[in-house]
């Protein structure tokens, strides 16, 4: 069965470029949101085996979008998105309980990789 | 600094920028898009290109045509945001330093005044391609 991901950046082009790559692969973009808030609205609806969230985005950024949706689906699996690959970002999002990162640009076998691995975390 | 607008201008934009000593940017519709990084260090980074370049990088990263201002918008800020993180990741790794930095800033024309230029703690770099030159600007704020 395939696995659902939910994407959440204010940037098209991130999703636009998700679904070039996930295609004919094990997994299904199930839900696309733009903002923090609205991915927090649709995740009951999309039910995501992983998200992947963007870091910096307009309105609530990742790293809160993150804090609140583990606390509401404390096994909700994160992938942080980010353009910037050293600082301290990354371990506040370690912290608060993302399982791992993909850094822009985006390539293939990386998404891949580690969305199959966060995917296949208990 | 150099590495970081060759290296994702060809993989996110697929464009080959060449360095340059011409400041001859085209005017027509120019924009600057700016951030300025928070953290151990204050740095603020320009990216000031003519609509030709715009477009044309809009148009590799889209993969189509494009008529929309707004699909520029769109698509050459998330160019410039990670062109801007590739460049202070690597300034944080060399420094061992944190800095991050926020919604890229839009503006009409050049951010950069003349007399900005002329400071020592800015600093301008020139790059062509084929749809014409971009610069891109560095200017320290505070220590």
């Amino acid at each position: 069965m395939n696995k659902r991901l939910l994407i959440v950046d204010d940037s098209i082009f991130v999703y636009e470029e998700m679904k070039r790559m996930l295609s004919k692969t094990s997994f299904e973009i199930a839900g696309y949101a733009k903002t923090g808030e609205e991915a927090i609205n649709l995740y009951d609806e999309v039910k995501p085996d992983v998200v992947t969230l963007d870091i910096i985005m307009p309105g609530m950024d990742g790293l809160d979008t993150a804090k609140i949706m583990l606390q509401k689906w404390p096994g909700a699996k994160i992938v942080m998105v980010s353009s910037l690959a050293y600082d301290e970002t990354m371990e506040q999002a370690r912290t608060i309980g993302a399982r791992d990162f993909i850094f822009k640009p985006i390539e293939q076998e990386q998404i891949l990789e580690v969305l199959t691995k966060v995917a296949n975390d208990k | 600094m150099d590495a970081a607008v060759k290296d994702v201008s060809r993989r996110v934009a697929k464009l080959e920028m060449v360095n340059t000593d011409s400041a001859e940017i085209d005017m027509l519709d120019a924009i600057s898009l700016v951030i300025t990084t928070k953290g151990d260090y204050c740095l603020t980074i320009v990216f000031y290109a003519g609509s030709a370049v715009l477009r044309a990088i809009t148009e590799n990263m889209k993969r189509e045509a494009t008529t929309s201002n707004d699909e520029i918008v769109i698509y050459i800020t998330e160019y410039f945001n990670i062109l801007c993180g590739h460049i202070v990741t690597a300034m944080n790794r060399m420094a061992s330093t944190s800095a991050r930095f926020g919604i890229p800033e839009i503006v009409k024309g050049s951010y950069f005044s003349k007399e900005d230029s002329k400071k020592e703690e800015c600093q301008e770099f020139f790059y062509h391609c084929p749809y014409g030159t971009v610069s891109l600007g560095t200017m320290y704020k505070c220590s």
